[in-house]
């Protein structure tokens, strides 16, 4: 096979207050002509660096190549003057990021911007006419306006799109694309994703796929190369790898993914965290957190190993070729039975909930409009129990966890809490009864205090609310709040910023248990975190809901996540519920085209080929949400439902009831029909 | 963008009334009219009837708010706030102690001010931008760290030692310029040159600096590494790209002062001998001139105030994503 | 008792800073998130031999803040009982005394022994001649006017020969207190500090130290015997006034912000977390105050001040005091005009903050709103209050000599920068030009705020996150 694309032995440090971080400790990866390779890795393994090596755009000075080779038609990059890698850049090799948002040049217009990478000798309108045959390529309606538009003027989805009319503008061989759906909605991920490898296949072009997300890599590439601490630790065909993979920390990352099929196990967890690059290895960088590994894994450095295209740096595959070893028992804990029963207390309810933001403008700056962030919202949960909470970004999911939490003041509708009207009530009143309510948030670099102690942190909330009796007892109950999360005690003195992320996510919900909550709202409290991190933070959660009983109201995108947690959930589209039920009632007969068009977004390994593709051909959601400022007429999802009817332009669908547990609102349902 | 301005201008009113009550309180209650004439007459032994005689000179003898003796309307005009207050609002600014017209001084002696003012203000950004661009394009290298130490130095030199140094250097010992004086038309060049290269020279530690930081946070921003990967030259990502979006913040603080540039400079006026307003005002501070010190008050409020207006159009013009509305 | 002290306002809020500044570092070294900031500056070593140059400023300042009168002599008054002197010393007036004693009649330039202006003499024989007289006190030791060379020659090299001596010996002290690990010997530290390869920047440090002790130890030996600085119009030595300018220089910088400081922390973190009503009312005061470009306002305070102290003049009866009243006055319209930008970035910083995740985790916990303010914003907003301490320091010093000059500066009377260029302004127009009372002032005043700018450069890059990268 020829190869576009040789990386051999690449190494990047990076110099830091703390010392030498080795980034990428001996890279080598080949990428052929038209071959998509999706380079597979959590966050600090070196992934980003490495691609930006290739370019020259490591950040200056800190970042240094070190060592190594990049052949493209056997000329070596990493040597070339920065001259001569200009011809390189944007013209034979590209680059998508992750951010559109803070990737494009706010006050430059997008055709400005794209037409640059096209060669000067052009002329105008020839540029024009090439961008604008890109813009509609990339799937942009109404290109010879959007050529002279500004980035903010494009949503997240379209600014992304126009990145990648950018990069495929000059038609570079190789588009290297750096978590390019990472910060998009699932179901723009899904478009975007089927629009490279379209394009992908029209150009033939090759493509390396940065990304963190087993499921995208399964969805993108032809080939898989995996990244731990700096060094790629597998390789192989996509068949061979999602078939079977060969390294621990690929099988482990496998088993952490959450899902239906691991509703009633708890999570595969990899202990520990990724060791720190400043150090020199002895033996294999995963030895500490494998539980199979032996003494020579923390003597001597696994040799990279090839079998029949299949590569793999672990000492398990030394002496016998070809031969995979048994896997490993792994202990699996059920998870607490009778999951799907209803009953339970109601503890908490809100009916009709509204939240409203004026929109000022004008001489007097009178308001002339709202937006209708949540706009009639009725859910109940009950004691013990999960209810999620779906939708796509701005859908007003995380309004309702807030306006719930009274964080935000409900316009109207009625929360009620233990039959108390939460709403209604004066600040110092509503004051004791916040034990009950408690919050976790998304990012967790944010929502601690970076100038306060943990004992500080866990102290705070008893303090505010009485309980224990004086500084030793709440000094107690902080040491008993860490042990519960799984933390040592000698972190009470320590400060926020020397945990790790999936660290400060236990802090954050010991800090929420320490005024011994009953229900606690959670607002995406893993997406932050690489995948082994979730799956430790699903567990603690699932363990201290068994424990303690408590009611989590669960705010996700994640649909695996949900599927995994979930005893309840509800769909929210533009500010209003669009479908409810239980877990499984939802998720496998859903019956709102948006909720299945979710599901069918959502990249995933489970299932065979065919069962995705049939799933797909329902029909990924065209374009994206419009805004909640003006909402369309009839039902909101209209404009993008495959099935819409006369109807849904003009009402908005009253709410069909499919059994006791679950309702849809969808004219597809006329109230009396039996669905199924 | 009509209703923006109008809002704004509204919204200045209330401000203008606050910098006014502000200098009212300042002129008026720490101390009385009455201890203004004393001051004026030489304290000592000032009779009662010299008091009463200077406040009637300068307009000094109604009452502060209230004119209890006047008829109708004049209950209220014929006081001193309305009298010095309240007709700044129509640029009426009242009489000057030695009993010249304030708003004629002003308007004739804010050209002499603005020749000097508006060269060195554009001369100056040209300077400090194109300078800052130039560290910031050799960035990390010696040229950058040098000029980096060198602005240090440069402004922790007292603008006193450029002016001075200035007129000792270029007019006693080189004698190429006069050291002080104004002349109009043409020959004005000879007497501005001096005031003007100071005024740029003594900005350019700080200005350079201040450029340079915001060209280096620009630089750093992610959209500048897309145009990297997209093989720009570093010359076109820095003027393209860096420059058009360090315009931003650069406005932010340039703009606003634009309009202030009428009133000048004190110290360049006053010791180049330019006949401004910067010298206009230290003449009343030395004569003590409250009815001057007034009105430059409120006309430094109202230009500054005006300086942010244009400050918010600016923004419009070189940033797409800001809409006044 | 041989004095009796005197505290001036002014040198009561400087006691308070010290306080406050001893406390702060007291704080700051028992909390992680302080103590590495500082760390880093400690590791500067530009930062850290600028700070050995401030330190020398500040000691002066103190001294001259430590302010007393002397018990005079009963038997010269002829009074019974303890009498003190009107006039009001500092310690740093005592420890310069032949400085601030020898007083000639006018001006003479550095080191001459002859005045810088002919007099007319009176011959005895009753003709008159224009003759440049003999000085009073310098070279007052010298048998022949030829010895001067000779004899600075010697004192110089006695200062340096001293200078060296103490110098090395603080070297030795400092290496011997550097010895860490048991077996190390001092001499291999002192190695180790004169390669830089020290954690703390010794060798920057112990430069720039040295470069002080020099200094004092030239000026002790050499200016109880010459004017080094010459003297001015009226014969005050002109070195002795530049120090006694430190003072006055060092409040303007430091009290100025201080004195406004609670307000803008106030005022920014109130407008900032509750937003509204109170939000407008604040935002309208320093909008309004903003607007007034700051020289005119400050103008405008100083004449009213002015005038009231004309006026009541009475209250002002001695010098020490009216110049002391001015001086704080003039840091309080300076601090108000400062002030609103402080308050402006702390609004906004606050309302950053207030939608962060541990706020709003605080508030579901049910903190209130004050303990909030006081346990989580004011904490994370001290960063910005220190950057904008020691960035304003430099400026103000230089607004000082500024708005001497404009005449709305600090008292005339008082020993300022400002008014030292002020007063010898006009002489530059001599043939021979005056230059030694411009050039000590500009250079005083230059060393402190070089010295500031390095140092609060170092500051801002550790404590700001946004230069932490």
């Amino acid at each position: 096979m020829r190869t576009l694309l040789r990386i051999d032995d690449l190494k990047v440090s990076f110099a830091t207050a703390g010392g030498t971080v080795r980034a990428v400790d001996g890279v080598s990866l080949d990428i052929a002509p038209g071959e998509a390779v999706a380079l597979l890795g959590e966050s600090g393994s070196g992934k980003s660096v490495a691609a930006l090596a290739l370019l020259h755009l490591l950040p200056q000075p800190a970042g240094r190549i070190v060592a190594g080779r990049v052949l493209l038609d056997d000329r070596d990059l990493l040597r070339m003057s920065e001259r001569d890698m200009r011809a390189v850049r944007g013209r034979r090799i590209a680059m998508i990021f992750q951010e559109p948002q803070t990737s494009l040049n706010p006050v430059m217009t997008l055709g400005e911007q794209i037409a640059e990478i096209l060669p000067a000798s052009l002329s105008r309108s020839k540029r024009r006419e090439r961008v604008v045959y890109w813009l509609d390529a990339v799937g942009i309606a109404d290109p010879g306006r959007r050529y002279r538009e500004y980035p903010h003027q494009l949503s997240g989805g379209m600014k992304q799109r126009a990145m990648i009319a950018m990069a495929l503008a000059a038609e570079p061989q190789l588009l290297i694309a750096d978590e390019p759906t990472t910060a998009l909605d699932v179901t723009i991920q899904a478009q975007v994703l089927d629009l490279l490898k379209e394009l992908q296949r029209r150009t033939g072009m090759a493509m390396l796929f940065i990304t963190h997300d087993l499921a995208v890599a399964y969805q993108v590439a032809d080939r898989v190369a995996v990244m731990y601490a700096g060094e790629i630790v597998e390789s192989a065909d996509r068949q061979a790898f999602f078939g079977g993979a060969r390294h621990p920390y690929a099988q482990k990352l496998f088993r952490a993914v959450p899902g239906r099929g691991k509703r009633d196990e708890m999570l595969e967890v990899i202990s520990g965290g990724v060791p720190s690059l400043m150090q020199e290895f002895r033996g294999c960088r995963f030895a500490d957190r494998c539980d199979r590994a032996w003494d020579l894994c923390r003597t001597s450095a696994p040799a990279w190993q090839v079998d029949s295209g299949h590569g793999v740096r672990c000492h398990l595959y030394r002496t016998v070729k070809g031969v995979q070893p048994a896997a490993a028992t792994v202990p699996r804990t059920a998870a607490a039975g009778a999951r799907d029963a209803s009953d339970g207390q109601v503890l908490l309810q809100v009916r009709d909930l509204a939240v409203h933001f004026p929109i000022h403008s004008g001489v007097m700056r009178r308001i002339v409009g709202h937006v209708r962030a949540v706009d009639g919202v009725s859910l109940t949960i009950r004691a013990g129990r999960t209810l999620a909470l779906v939708g796509e970004s701005g859908c007003g999911k995380t309004t309702v966890g807030k306006a719930i939490l009274q964080l935000v003041v409900p316009t109207a509708g009625e929360v009620l809490f233990d039959d108390a009207r939460l709403d209604r009530m004066s600040p110092s009143a509503l004051r004791p009864l916040r034990r009950h309510l408690q919050v976790i948030f998304q990012d967790p670099y944010a929502s601690l205090d970076p100038r306060m102690q943990v004992s500080e942190i866990l102290e705070e909330g008893m303090r505010a609310q009485g309980i224990g009796a004086g500084a030793a007892e709440r000094r107690s109950r902080a040491h008993d709040l860490l042990g519960q999360v799984g933390l040592g005690t000698e972190a009470l003195a320590r400060y926020p910023h020397e945990f790790s992320g999936g660290q400060r996510q236990r802090l954050c919900i010991a800090r929420a248990l320490s005024v011994e909550p009953r229900l606690i709202v959670c607002d995406e409290p893993t997406s932050a975190l690489d995948v082994s991190v979730q799956a430790q933070i699903l567990n603690l959660l699932r363990r201290l809901q068994r424990e303690l009983s408590l009611s989590y109201l669960f705010i996700t995108h994640n649909l695996g996540v949900v599927e995994y947690l979930a005893h309840e959930v509800a769909v929210m589209y533009l500010g209003r519920l669009v479908e409810t039920g239980l877990a499984h009632e939802v998720l496998e007969a859903p019956k709102h085209p948006y909720t299945r068009a979710l599901l069918a977004a959502v990249p995933s390994i489970e299932g065979s080929g065919a069962k995705v593709a049939a799933v797909r051909a329902a029909g990924v959601p065209q374009g994206e949400a419009p805004s909640p400022v003006n909402p369309p007429t009839g039902c909101h999802y209209h404009p993008r439902c495959p099935q819409a009817m006369p109807q849904c332009r003009t009402d908005y669908p009253g709410t069909t009831r499919i059994s006791a547990t679950h309702w849809v609102r969808c004219h597809l349902y006329p109230a009396g029909t039996d669905p199924s | 963008m009509i209703a923006y301005i109008f809002r704004r201008i509204l919204y200045a009113i209330p401000i203008l009334i606050g910098v006014n009550l502000l200098t009212f309180a300042l002129f008026f209650f720490v101390n009385s009219p009455d201890d203004m004439a004393r001051f004026h007459l030489g304290l000592k032994r000032v009779t009662p009837q010299a008091i009463a005689v200077w406040k009637a000179e300068h307009g000094y003898d109604r009452p502060l708010f209230y004119n209890a003796v006047a008829p109708g309307v004049e209950k209220l005009t014929q006081t001193i706030f309305y009298q010095r207050s309240v007709k700044l609002f129509v640029f009426d600014f009242g009489r000057s102690d030695d009993g010249r017209d304030i708003g004629y001084d002003i308007s004739q002696r804010m050209w002499p001010s603005l020749a000097i003012a508006l060269p060195t203000f554009v001369v100056g950004l040209a300077v400090y931008i194109s300078i800052s661009l130039m560290m910031v394009f050799f960035r990390a290298t010696y040229l950058d760290t040098g000029g980096v130490v060198l602005a240090v130095v440069m402004m922790s030199v007292s603008m006193l030692f450029y002016v001075i140094g200035g007129q000792y250097l270029f007019s006693k010992v080189l004698r190429l310029v006069p050291i002080s004086g104004y002349d109009t038309g043409l020959s004005a060049i000879k007497f501005v040159i001096l005031p003007i290269a100071v005024g740029v020279i003594s900005g350019i530690g700080s200005g350079v600096r201040l450029y340079r930081t915001f060209f280096l946070e620009e630089s750093s921003k992610e959209y500048v590494r897309t145009a990297r990967a997209k093989g720009l030259s570093e010359i076109r990502v820095l003027f393209s790209h860096v420059l058009k979006n360090a315009m931003i913040p650069i406005l932010t603080g340039v703009v606003v002062v634009i309009p202030s540039l009428f009133i000048g400079s004190l110290i360049l006026e006053s010791f180049f001998g330019i006949p401004g307003l910067g010298s206009y005002t230290i003449d009343a501070i030395r004569s003590q001139d409250f009815g001057i010190v007034h009105a430059m008050v409120f006309l430094g409020s109202v230009l500054y105030i005006v300086g942010l207006i244009l400050t918010d159009i600016s923004y419009t013009l070189v940033d797409p994503r800001v809409r006044l509305g | 008792m041989p004095f009796k002290p005197v505290i001036l306002w002014t040198d009561a809020l400087i006691y308070l800073l010290l306080a406050v500044t001893v406390a702060y570092g007291v704080y700051a070294a028992r909390h992680e998130h302080l103590r590495w900031p500082w760390r880093q500056v400690r590791r500067n070593p530009l930062a850290m031999a600028a700070l050995v140059v401030l330190v020398a400023y500040v000691v002066v300042g103190l001294a001259d803040s430590i302010h007393f009168r002397m018990r005079l002599d009963g038997s010269q008054t002829g009074v019974h009982g303890t009498i003190y002197s009107p006039q009001v010393l500092s310690a740093l007036d005592l420890l310069c005394t032949p400085l601030r004693t020898h007083v000639e009649q006018t001006y003479s330039a550095p080191f001459a022994l002859h005045a810088f202006t002919p007099q007319l003499v009176r011959r005895p024989d009753g003709s008159h001649v224009l003759e440049y007289p003999r000085l009073r006190f310098a070279g007052a030791g010298l048998e022949t006017p030829a010895d001067r060379a000779r004899d600075i020659a010697v004192r110089s090299l006695q200062a340096a020969v001293e200078s060296l001596m103490l110098w090395a010996a603080v070297v030795g002290a400092i290496a011997y207190w550097q010895v860490r690990q048991p077996g190390e010997s001092a001499r291999a530290v002192f190695a180790r500090m004169r390669r830089g390869q020290t954690d703390t920047p010794w060798r920057a440090m112990l430069a720039s130290l040295g470069v002080v002790i020099l200094i004092i130890a030239a000026v002790a030996n050499l200016g109880a015997e010459y004017h080094i600085l010459g003297t001015d119009q009226v014969g005050q030595d002109v070195l002795f006034e530049a120090i006694k300018s430190i003072r006055t220089g060092l409040l303007i910088g430091t009290l100025t912000t201080l004195v406004m400081l609670p307000f803008a922390l106030v005022m920014g973190v109130m407008a900032g977390y509750f937003g509204g009503r109170v939000d407008d009312v604040i935002q309208y005061i320093y909008t309004t105050l903003s607007s007034i470009p700051s020289v005119l306002l400050i103008v405008a305070g100083i004449l009213s001040l002015d005038l009231y102290m004309a006026n009541h003049a009475t209250s002002f009866d001695n010098i020490a005091q009216r110049q002391d009243v001015r001086l704080l006055s003039l840091c309080i319209i300076l601090g108000v005009t400062t002030w609103t930008g402080l308050c402006r970035l702390l609004r906004g910083e606050t309302m950053k903050l207030r939608d962060m995740d541990y706020i709003q985790a605080a508030i579901a916990l049910g903190v209130r709103s004050r303990r909030i303010m006081t346990r989580h914003i004011i904490p994370n907003v001290m960063h910005i209050v220190l950057i904008n301490v020691v960035l304003n320091f430099s400026g103000l010093v230089l607004a000082e000599a500024v708005l001497s000059y404009i005449g709305v500066g600090v008292d005339p009377s008082m020993n300022s920068w400002g008014n030292m260029i002020n007063g010898a302004r006009m002489e530059m127009a001599r043939d021979p030009v005056v230059w030694w009372a411009l050039a000590a002032a500009f250079l005083f005043m230059f060393t402190l705020v070089l010295a500031a700018n390095l140092f609060a450069d170092a500051v801002r890059d550790a404590f700001d996150p946004r230069m932490r990268k």
